[in-house]
């Protein structure tokens, strides 16, 4: 009875996984005709465009000529498909899905340029390994939200990319307000260290808990930028934590799997988030994935 | 006079002689052999008469003696390292330093150490393969095959222990890959880890943690569980080799112990001894540059005999591939003895023709199988993306485990109607899994590059 029982279980979790993996993809494939359909898809889409590897679309753009520092560029339809609280999935005309970073939500939320899922978009940006990151979307509509200037800086750092940042030279640290500020200098003594728990890893943030019970919470981006790094965090984790302050919320400057000793950079010198691309034409970012000290 | 001087000396030697050793040292008649065998020290851990068949070197392998020399080399070894060995960060690396290049012997006896401890993971694996295929596990020796796995549990962790000591950067992040493992055991995993790190990472209070439990707490906790685990074996009497379809051997054909196992046994302890020291004056063991925590070598791998749970956690879910999967076999391997038995096949290799073929297909199909399974989850299977509306503790943890565990009883249950044994299916699913898991630790040591990605160790 209890071999029966057990067999039960186990049967109706394969059973039932099995189903609903089928169903999530087919549904995923069928989205590809959606797009295919859609007039204005086809009348914008050249057919000489240039098609990468990995199928998605996208043609000549000025973005171009910073090729080798932000990525390779591209500008492709996509419908979205969902959002998160840094970016948003969408699916390609040619079935391919991907999740484009915009930054985050509070800075392209606030330019009166409403998206809503199942809208068609026009995506300039440029692409790292698999990541991609937005420009700028234009909707169907033709409004724009621009994301990052034209040299890749994201807009939304409090750098535009033009000025050289704060650095650490003077022996404080600099970080990004998100939100279209201007940099902010923190002094050394002000950036804390915590080790604790990862607990949750979601919608671009990481939650850990400490040891004193409470649980810290703090923007850190899509995993598929850890992946980018070569480490996979898992809940369960142990992990170290260096950041501050900023107006009551924690920011964090870089993250240390202690199993593993690899710390990931989340924020450069600049204060601009690593987990955002490259894109900053005054120099080279740091090494994103360095050992623990 | 001289003469009675003579007779008074001689008589004095002969005193001293005889209140240390009470029995010729090679006594003649058979009654001489049997009361030596029960009085000397050493000998008396065997029964007077053993069973002639008992003494076949294919049915043992000499594994359970092997690892007793074992024991005693690193016995003596590691107390001769420990006049040289200084457990402080600042020190213990020098001292490996100083073993190799200025004390005389010094890296001979480290090499001899290191082998030893590391064969002694292997012998003790092969011993236990040894048993279970010859099903001397069964009643009444149930409770000796759980003194055995806990005694393989604890040479385990005697290695592991020892792997830090040298203090290099091999050492440094084996121990620091190996003890995160600890740290998914639900609610105590935290707290256990802490304690055995002695903060929370790995550091000066580690180096002294595991050099107390390296020289002291598991050697004396082997040493007491090996006292019982041997005299359990005389006590229930040596399992009997015996041929396909033989009748449980009667106690006939009894020759004493001395000379005939303890002759086997010497010879055998020197042979292997030889051979070791060859081993050990030829190959040194692995020394790299000193413990640097600020770099961490790419890829960072835990110690080879965890290399198999290490690669379970690229496929798994923490809390499955650290702690669920492996903590499943553990119990099983603890409760074997205890399983329902419908046939006597003490003694009979792999119990019977059958058996022997299904032993052979299984262990075939244990490498087979966990090949293209990490192959397919590599390059094709992604369930947390297959899956992403649930916890990655589902999609990747117990959606996996369940499958495995469904087709494993599956598969039981269709051994069950080819008309197999139960015992014959038991021995069938842990064959399947134990080669699976070397599969798996071949994997891990030998296939995994930078970033842990599968590569060919010949390019």
């Amino acid at each position: 009875m209890v071999k029966k029982i057990i067999i039960g279980i186990l049967a109706l979790t394969v059973i039932t996984s099995t189903a609903a993996a089928v169903a999530y993809n087919v549904g995923k494939s069928q989205a590809a005709p959606l797009i295919a359909e859609e007039p204005y898809i086809a009348e914008d889409i050249p057919a000489s465009n240039p098609v990468r590897d990995n199928n998605i679309p996208h043609e000549a753009s000025p973005l171009v000529e910073a090729e080798g520092i932000m990525g390779e560029p591209f500008t492709a339809l996509a419908q979205i498909r969902g959002f998160d609280t840094t970016g948003m999935n969408v699916v390609f005309e040619t079935g391919e899905t991907a999740y484009i970073e915009l930054g985050p939500e509070e800075y392209w939320r606030s330019q009166s340029v409403e998206l809503r899922e199942t809208d068609i978009v026009t995506i300039e940006g440029y692409a790292n390994e698999e990541m991609y990151h937005a420009v700028s979307v234009t909707t169907a509509d033709g409004e724009q939200i621009v994301l990052r200037s034209e040299s890749g800086q994201p807009l939304w750092s409090g750098n535009d990319g033009q000025s050289p940042g704060g650095g650490s030279q003077d022996g404080t640290h600099t970080s990004g307000s998100q939100g279209g500020q201007n940099s902010i200098q923190i002094p050394a003594e002000d950036w804390v260290t915590y080790t604790g728990t990862l607990s949750a890893i979601a919608n671009g943030r990481m939650t850990i808990r400490l040891e004193d019970g409470t649980s810290i919470s703090f923007r850190t981006g899509q995993p598929r930028f850890f992946r980018s790094q070569g480490v996979e965090f898992s809940i369960g984790d142990q992990v170290e934590v260096v950041g501050f302050y900023n107006n009551g919320s924690f920011s964090a400057g870089d993250v240390v799997q202690l199993s593993t000793g690899i710390r990931v950079m989340l924020l450069d010198p600049n204060g601009r988030p690593l987990w955002a691309g490259p894109g900053n034409s005054t120099g080279s970012p740091l090494p994103t994935s360095i050992p623990a000290p | 006079m001289s003469e009675t001087q003579g007779e008074s000396s001689k008589s004095l030697v002969e005193q001293v002689k005889t209140s240390i050793q009470r029995m010729p040292l090679f006594p003649a008649g058979e009654r001489d052999r049997l009361r030596a065998t029960v009085s000397n020290l050493i000998l008396h851990i065997h029964p007077p008469k053993v069973e002639q068949r008992a003494l076949r070197f294919s049915y043992t392998f000499g594994l359970g003696g092997l690892l007793i020399v074992l024991a005693t080399v690193l016995a003596i070894t590691g107390v001769l390292l420990l006049f040289i060995y200084t457990p402080s960060p600042e020190a213990a690396y020098d001292s490996m330093i100083a073993l190799q290049t200025e004390i005389r012997f010094g890296n001979l006896i480290r090499n001899l150490h290191h082998w030893s401890g590391n064969a002694m993971v292997v012998v003790g694996v092969l011993h236990l393969l040894r048993v279970f295929f010859t099903s001397a596990y069964a009643p009444p020796r149930e409770f000796n095959w759980i003194m055995g796995v806990s005694m393989m549990l604890l040479i385990i962790a005697a290695n592991f222990t020892g792997y830090l000591l040298p203090w290099d950067q091999l050492a440094y992040w084996a121990i620091t890959v190996g003890t995160s493992l600890l740290n998914y055991i639900p609610l105590i995993g935290e707290p256990v880890t802490r304690l055995l790190l002695g903060g929370p990472e790995v550091g000066a209070a580690t180096l002294t943690n595991f050099y107390g439990l390296h020289i002291a707490v598991i050697p004396l906790t082997i040493f007491g569980i090996a006292s019982f685990h041997i005299w359990r074996v005389r006590k229930d009497t040596f399992s009997v080799p015996r041929n396909l379809n033989e009748d449980p051997v009667s106690r006939k054909d009894r020759v004493t112990t001395i000379p005939h196992l303890v002759n086997i046994e010497f010879v055998f302890a020197l042979v292997m001894l030889a051979l070791l020291i060859g081993w050990a004056v030829f190959v040194n063991a692995p020394l790299e540059e000193a413990a640097n925590p600020a770099h961490s070598p790419n890829p960072a791998k835990a110690a080879w005999y965890f290399m198999g749970f290490q690669e379970l956690l690229l496929h798994f879910h923490p809390v499955f591939g650290a702690i669920f999967i492996p903590g499943l076999g553990l119990a099983g391997l603890f409760a074997l003895p205890y399983l329902e038995r419908d046939q006597d096949v003490v003694g009979i290799w792999f119990q019977s023709t059958a058996g022997r073929l299904l032993t052979i297909f299984n262990a075939l199909a244990g490498i087979g199988v966990t090949i293209l399974l990490v192959l397919l989850d590599e390059y094709w299977l992604d369930l947390p993306g297959w899956l992403p509306f649930l916890p990655s503790s589902i999609s990747n943890g117990w959606v996996p485990t369940a499958a495995i565990l469904l087709a494993l009883i599956l598969y039981a249950d269709f051994l069950k109607t080819l008309k197999f044994k139960k015992t014959e299916i038991y021995q069938a699913i842990f064959t399947y899994l134990f080669f699976a898991f070397v599969t798996l630790t071949v994997i891990g040591i030998f296939f995994r590059g930078e970033g842990m990605a599968l590569v060919l160790p010949w390019n």
